[in-house]
């Protein structure tokens, strides 16, 4: 177990769920929410400028979608540790995203629990 | 068993398809975004897969099966044809596949492929798809893991993996799973089969057969990462149980592949309208748009055979009609007379469709060159490209299948020995890629076929030295004779200026049978070549050896008939315009001297050696004839006769030692009267004048 906090990037176009995500990940001892975007081009941007070392993905956001996002960011670094949140019905979406580079999804609503197997398993190598 | 006259439908259908299915692979091979050609490709091989299913070739079908599958996958993901060159040449060497077969039943043999050549097929689609694919369960063959398995530090696993309940997206689940298995191991297989289980799972439990080099706990490890899997089993099976069990369940999925594709059978068969069209709900074709295949029949298929009996019957209905017109034309009953003149027109009229019939455009044929060239040029090494002038000329049908080997004959040549390779022709000065042009055109009667490359050109010299050296004759004459006679030992049978290992394109044969068919078929076959430019091979062949506006001829009392295309001027034989030299006739036409054949003599018909010009008190006639702009011929003859349109009943091959006659007709008082073949007949007398020349002085 590692003693830093793990770095965190949320990505999402409505506050309401980054302010959930930034709660529940508060209260996991080992990470902390070092930056928040809510649409892709300021994903990117902060990705380079914070190198998190997890992002949370929203799918469907504004001008750049997270599919192509998550493309943009595999290309800057291959080993970015992307995690999907996604909406009901977009099994799809969420496939496409996995094959982009998407390390893993979790579905909104989601419960707290599920957050914190994210950092566990995800991020606890 | 089928039937022989079944087995004929089966030859013609299945040739059918595949030709269609090779012009539309050419097609694609231009325009690789077009989606349309994949989704025809999909369609024939559909009715391929049909096809030869019934035929009781299960394995070819299956295969046909295995390219649908592909098409459908590069259908969804067009990534996979990014790689035009690759794709393009996978789809050709499935289609040579089907050539063999199709070979196989055309000389008789109905050869299923085998069943091990069907796998390996199999296995180099899947591997070709799963670059880039949209389904990403795709597991190794069943002799993949008998290899694998073969090295000691492989061990093989049995993973029982469950998911979460609450688990929605089983897809991407697995997905992730399979993705990150991948990553340190080999999947061989699972349970429920992979795509079913790709599909979506029914129940949330799975086994996955792996093999890997990592131990248990590395896989345990590499699973702990993912999210949503309740709980997980690794066992690991020793390799001889694996391969069985792995073998069984491929054994137990290809049976039930089976029954699908007999499903598809099946349904295709019926004639019950209803199960057609749920067939149609359930098939891949589903989504696409079937009106361009709404039943319109625009064509029908016509056994050659039967167009040539039609053409001999009608042929002698109108024997029979010129007949009683000849008879009745005088009568004085009207009503006779009218209802006479009114036979001509229906009977002009079917008489123009019949010879339709017989016609086909060369295109037909000459795109299959296409092909050609491009599997000659890979197996050289060169770069050739391909242009066709002219394919919507109309030619005989049976004469353009007569041509065929004699022209593939010459495109190999050109290939082989005229065009360079590519390092050959920078250094020249060329373009790297090599042209080959097939131009068609009608003149004068007849069709010409020009085969040219800008290539090595003949190199003269070479002949030269080969003549003098095989002594064909003194080296002296051999020093004199002009490009023109030096391309004519090309074509005698043996002489080639190849040594014995560049004999790829035959043993020096090809050419000297490519002449001799081509006299044959009543046409004539000459050179032309430029060192280091290029050369030029023209066949020409008569437009159609069915019917022929002639007109009628005495030679010494006999009648002949010269086909009217062939006949540029008559004149009434003028002695004034006669002229000696070497002691043969020309006779003057406009400034030119135009050599004369006496066709009295020539047909040997004729004792007597004098040359006269009249004949009973009045001159003889001198019909101008024309092979092309630059070959004339005056032909005498003592009396002209009618012109008539007539029923040409050609020569077998067998009897055209002839190369005089092109065949025969009947007169309408039932006289059986030959057709003079005044083109053969020109070529002869100027090549005898030639080969006269140096066989006088040897």
């Amino acid at each position: 177990m590692s003693n830093n906090k793990k770095r965190i990037l949320i990505v999402d176009d409505a506050q309401f769920t980054r302010n959930i995500l930034k709660n529940v990940i508060s209260k996991a001892k080992y990470g902390e929410v070092v930056g928040e975007a809510s649409n892709g081009n300021d994903a990117i941007k902060l990705y380079k400028e914070l190198q998190p070392d997890l992002v949370t993905m929203d799918l469907v956001m504004p001008e750049k979608g997270g599919i192509e996002t998550i493309e943009e960011l595999i290309k800057i670094d291959p080993n970015a540790t992307i995690v999907v949140v996604s909406a009901l019905g977009q099994e799809a979406l969420v496939l496409e995203a996995a094959k982009k580079g998407a390390k893993d999804f979790i579905q909104k609503p989601f419960k707290n629990e599920q957050i914190l197997e994210v950092m566990e398993r995800i991020l606890n190598k | 068993m089928i039937s022989k006259d079944d087995i004929k439908l089966f030859t013609d259908e299945l040739e059918e398809l595949v030709q269609k299915s090779e012009d539309q692979i050419l097609k694609l091979e231009e325009d690789p975004s077009d989606m349309k050609i994949i989704q025809e490709l999909f369609y024939i091989f559909h009715s391929l897969k049909g096809l030869t299913g019934m035929a009781g070739l299960a394995n070819v079908s299956k295969f046909c099966h295995y390219f649908e599958t592909f098409l459908e996958k590069a259908k969804e993901n067009k990534t996979l044809m990014e790689d035009n060159k690759n794709f393009i040449d996978t789809l050709f060497e499935s289609l040579d596949i089907l050539r063999t077969v199709l070979k196989n039943v055309k000389n008789g043999v109905m050869e299923d492929i085998d069943e091990t050549f069907l796998n390996t097929i199999k296995d180099s689609f899947e591997e070709y798809a799963s670059i880039v694919d949209t389904s990403f369960f795709n597991p190794i063959s069943p002799e993949k893991v008998g290899q694998l398995l073969k090295d000691k530090k492989s061990m093989s696993y049995k993973i029982y993996i469950r998911l979460q309940s609450t688990c929605v997206f089983k897809q991407v689940r697995l997905f992730i799973i399979l993705r990150a298995l991948n990553k340190i191991g080999q999947i061989c297989w699972s349970d429920p089969a992979p795509k079913t289980l790709e599909k979506g799972l029914i129940n949330n439990n799975f086994d996955i057969y792996f093999i890997s080099q990592k131990k248990s706990d590395d896989i345990t490890k590499v699973l702990d990462e993912i999210l949503e899997i309740d709980d997980k089993i690794i066992t690991e099976i020793a390799s001889g149980k694996f391969k069985s069990l792995i073998q069984d369940f491929h054994l137990k999925w290809e049976e039930q592949q089976e029954d699908i594709i007999s499903e598809d059978f099946i349904d295709d068969d019926s004639w019950d309208e209803d199960i057609i069209d749920e067939n149609i709900g359930s098939s891949a074709l589903a989504k696409e748009d079937y009106s361009a295949y709404d039943g319109k029949i625009t064509s029908v298929k016509v056994d050659t055979e039967i167009v040539e009996s039609l053409m001999n019957y009608f042929g002698e209905l109108i024997i029979l009609k010129n007949q009683i017109v000849q008879t009745l034309k005088d009568s004085p009953d009207l009503t006779i007379s009218r209802l006479i003149s009114n036979m001509d027109k229906p009977f002009l009229d079917i008489q123009e469709r019949l010879f339709k019939l017989k016609l086909v455009k060369v295109e037909t044929t000459f795109s299959k060159y296409k092909r050609l060239v491009r599997d000659l040029s890979k197996e050289t090494e060169k770069k050739i490209k391909l242009i066709l002038v002219g394919t919507n000329v109309e030619i005989d049908r049976k004469i353009l299948e007569d041509l065929n080997p004699s022209i593939i004959q010459i495109i190999r040549n050109a290939v082989y020995h005229g065009i360079e390779t590519p390092k050959e022709r920078l250094n020249r000065k060329k373009d790297e890629v090599g042209t080959l042009k097939i131009k068609t055109y009608r003149s004068a009667g007849s069709i010409f076929i020009e085969i040219s490359d800008n290539g090595n050109g003949i190199d003269y010299e070479k002949i030269r030295q080969k003549v003098i050296k095989q002594n064909y004759c003194s080296p002296e004459v051999a020093e004199n004779l002009d490009e023109d006679s030096l391309s004519q030992f090309i074509l005698l049978p043996g002489f080639t200026t190849l040594t014995d290992a560049d004999l790829l394109s035959g043993r020096g044969m090809g050419l000297a049978i490519v002449s001799e068919k081509i006299k044959e078929l009543g046409g004539s076959f000459s050179i032309y070549s430029e060192e280091a430019v290029g050369t030029t091979f023209t066949v020409v062949v008569p437009f159609t050896r069915a019917i022929l506006k002639a007109q009628f001829i005495k030679v010494a009392g006999e009648l002949f008939a010269i086909p009217i295309e062939n006949i540029d001027h008559i004149y009434f034989l003028n002695q004034n315009m006669i002229e000696y030299h070497d002691s043969s006739m020309f006779y003057k036409v406009e400034g030119k001297l135009v050599p004369m054949i006496q066709l009295d003599q020539y047909l040997k018909l004729t004792d007597s050696n004098n040359d006269s010009l009249a004949i009973n008190g009045h001159s003889k006639i001198a019909i101008l004839c024309k092979k092309d702009d630059y070959n004339f011929s005056i032909f005498v003859a003592d009396d002209i006769l009618q012109q008539m349109d007539v029923i040409v009943k050609p020569f077998k091959s067998s009897y055209s030692n002839t190369r005089d006659i092109l065949g025969s007709t009947i007169t309408t008082d039932g006289t059986v009267c030959l057709i003079l073949d005044v083109l053969n007949i020109m070529s002869y007398q100027s090549n005898e004048n030639k080969i006269t020349q140096y066989n006088l002085i040897s």
